[in-house]
């Protein structure tokens, strides 16, 4: 496997503002880790999907955030199939690709035998949708013997978000879901690990 | 899955970051500098990292001082 490709870790999480702090902190928490966080952000036209597969398949692991699955409020009311939709692509991935793997977030215990049963059997990462739970989780589901802690991935969030205003109008945009802010964040975070975390 | 995974790689650099990202010298300073992370860790604190934005201005304004 190519060295690059096992930093890299697809991010699959809902883009609209009430999940802006969970976003930010997940961005944050792989960056401490160590990886690049990869989305979906700036993918568009016909071929989407066809180039959110090769993103799944450019990366080792895969972290599906399955805590947005209610109904929008915007007629007509749906829910969000994007997420279990990428979730079922990295794990028919997996099946076939046995490097990679996948991990299931969600914010409240034992939803998700009720929403998607099909994954019974498989131990989600409860955040409770704070920052903190996520940076805890995050730690839960990749060992590393040189792991950061949480209070120093808790300052490397801080400082992200305190900076967050300065990268939009840098990118003159008031989205975070856009591609530009993305990667802006992910290199934000990258340098803040060298601040907070150090070694590299 | 949802197992724990121990890793088995190298923490990817700020400068390969940058590198797979796309994102260009100049901007990465610039963003580096917007975000406070142009500082290096050393026995004394964080100090503002060589050439730039952030280490003139910190010379500077010891010279003034």
């Amino acid at each position: 496997m190519p060295k690059s490709k096992q930093q890299r870790v697809f991010l699959n999480v809902p883009y609209d503002e009430q999940f802006e702090r969970t976003y930010l902190a997940y961005v944050a928490a792989l960056s401490a880790m160590g990886f690049l966080p990869r989305a979906t952000l700036g993918i568009g036209g016909n071929r989407r999907l066809d180039r959110i597969a090769s993103l799944i398949e450019s990366c080792s692991y895969s972290i599906h955030d399955l805590s947005r699955i209610q109904l929008d409020r915007h007629a007509p009311r749906t829910p969000r199939f994007n997420m279990p939709f990428e979730l079922g692509l990295a794990v028919a991935w997996a099946r076939v690709n046995q490097h990679h793997r996948w991990f299931v977030f969600e914010s409240v215990k034992r939803r998700l035998a009720k929403s998607t049963s099909d994954l019974d059997g498989t131990d989600p990462y409860i955040h409770n949708g704070t920052v903190r739970g996520v940076m805890r989780e995050v730690c839960n589901a990749f060992v590393s013997p040189n792991q950061p802690t949480v209070p120093q991935m808790m300052r490397m969030y801080r400082d992200l978000r305190r900076g967050v205003p300065k990268i939009l109008r840098n990118a003159g945009t008031t989205s975070l879901f856009t591609a530009r802010v993305f990667s802006d964040l992910c290199l934000a975070a990258a340098g803040l690990r060298r601040k907070y975390v150090g070694k590299t | 899955m949802s197992r724990p995974t121990k890793l088995e790689f190298k923490p990817l650099s700020l400068e390969e970051t940058a590198k797979q990202l796309g994102i260009p010298r100049q901007r990465a300073r610039r963003i580096l500098s917007l975000i406070g992370a142009d500082v290096v860790p050393n026995p004394h604190g964080l100090r503002a990292k060589r050439r730039t934005v952030r280490y003139k201005v910190a010379r500077k304004s010891a010279r003034i001082r």
